[in-house]
């Protein structure tokens, strides 16, 4: 079955495969973009961490690893609704696409649920590291810098995500989702991408010093 | 207006097998962290982590049933990203 049959082709591409490989090749660089973002916040971690490990990775340590396993297992299970999501379009298997999407949009909202009761824990107990922060070392500071940049920044791919869904879902409300197969494609390496960084973070934020 | 049903396990049962395998994954990076293995912590969770990118990559974004083109482009971030982590990395290893 030729998956890109119903998908609609649009200036300037003379042919599908083309319009498709274009989309694909577009997405990925702009993918790289993005690794190099975070790989910036990465790196500024790795070189902190490893000035002054102890001091840093006992910061670190206050983060609250319940949450971030809860958020990791929702953000890899996100990624498996919209696979099923993108894999039922190409096989054109009626409702699936759109219920995927939904389950995925669902998923996204529930992290960011989870995260917002994680930064008020956090701010509860003064792990900002503004006035009144809780721990004395100054690496502490820049530690806990790192979490609430890396994670913000984070969720606000995640939200960007949650809009792209979103768009998707009007189409498919409007029945127009197979035809924009390489929309679905995009959103989906987009959002699995998301998936990717936030698997990175985890040991980093979540497990050090346990 | 269902089409033709194409048989859901051919949909369902690669990207399942894959969830699977992250969860089991991240059980293993959790309780690793919690054990007495030192030094040998950090370098566990990272690796763990790569395996997971690698699946997600692999599985979910299909790297390896993409075109070259493609493949390159993300081999590319990664270069960027190495070249980052050498370079500047050399800077603070070599002060002091």
């Amino acid at each position: 079955m030729d998956e890109l049959a119903a998908v609609t082709l649009h200036e300037p591409w003379p042919s599908k495969p083309r319009q498709h490989e274009a989309v694909v090749f577009a997405l990925w660089t702009f993918l790289a973009s993005e690794v190099l973002l975070f790989g910036g916040l990465f790196f500024g971690y790795t070189v902190y961490r490893w000035l002054d490990s102890s001091a840093f990775v006992g910061a670190i340590s206050h983060t609250n690893v319940i949450y971030g396993t809860a958020n990791t297992a929702i953000l890899m299970t996100s990624s498996l609704s919209i696979a099923v999501a993108g894999r039922a379009l190409q096989a054109r298997v009626g409702r699936i696409p759109e219920i995927g999407l939904w389950i995925t949009l669902a998923l996204g909202l529930a992290f960011l649920v989870v995260k917002g009761f994680e930064y008020r824990e956090d701010l509860v107990e003064r792990l900002w590291p503004g006035p009144g922060f809780a721990l004395v070392d100054p690496v502490g500071r820049i530690a806990l810098s790192f979490y609430w940049i890396m994670t913000a920044v984070h969720a606000c791919h995640v939200t960007v995500g949650l809009l792209l869904i979103g768009r998707l879902l009007v189409m498919a409300r409007r029945d127009t989702l197979q035809r924009n197969g390489d929309s679905v494609e995009a959103t989906t390496l987009y959002w699995h991408l998301v998936d990717v960084i936030w698997v990175i973070l985890y040991p980093l934020l979540y497990l050090a010093g346990r | 207006m269902s089409q033709d049903p194409a048989p859901s396990a051919a949909i369902w049962r690669a990207p399942l097998i894959a969830w699977a395998a992250l969860l089991a994954l991240l059980a293993t990076t959790l309780g690793a962290a919690y054990l007495p293995i030192g030094a040998a912590k950090l370098p566990v969770a990272l690796a763990v982590a790569g395996v997971k990118a690698l699946l997600i990559l692999l599985m979910f974004m299909g790297l390896g049933r993409s075109s070259r083109l493609v493949r390159l482009t993300a081999g590319a971030g990664l270069l960027w990203l190495a070249f980052m982590f050498v370079l500047a990395g050399a800077d603070f290893a070599t002060r002091r």
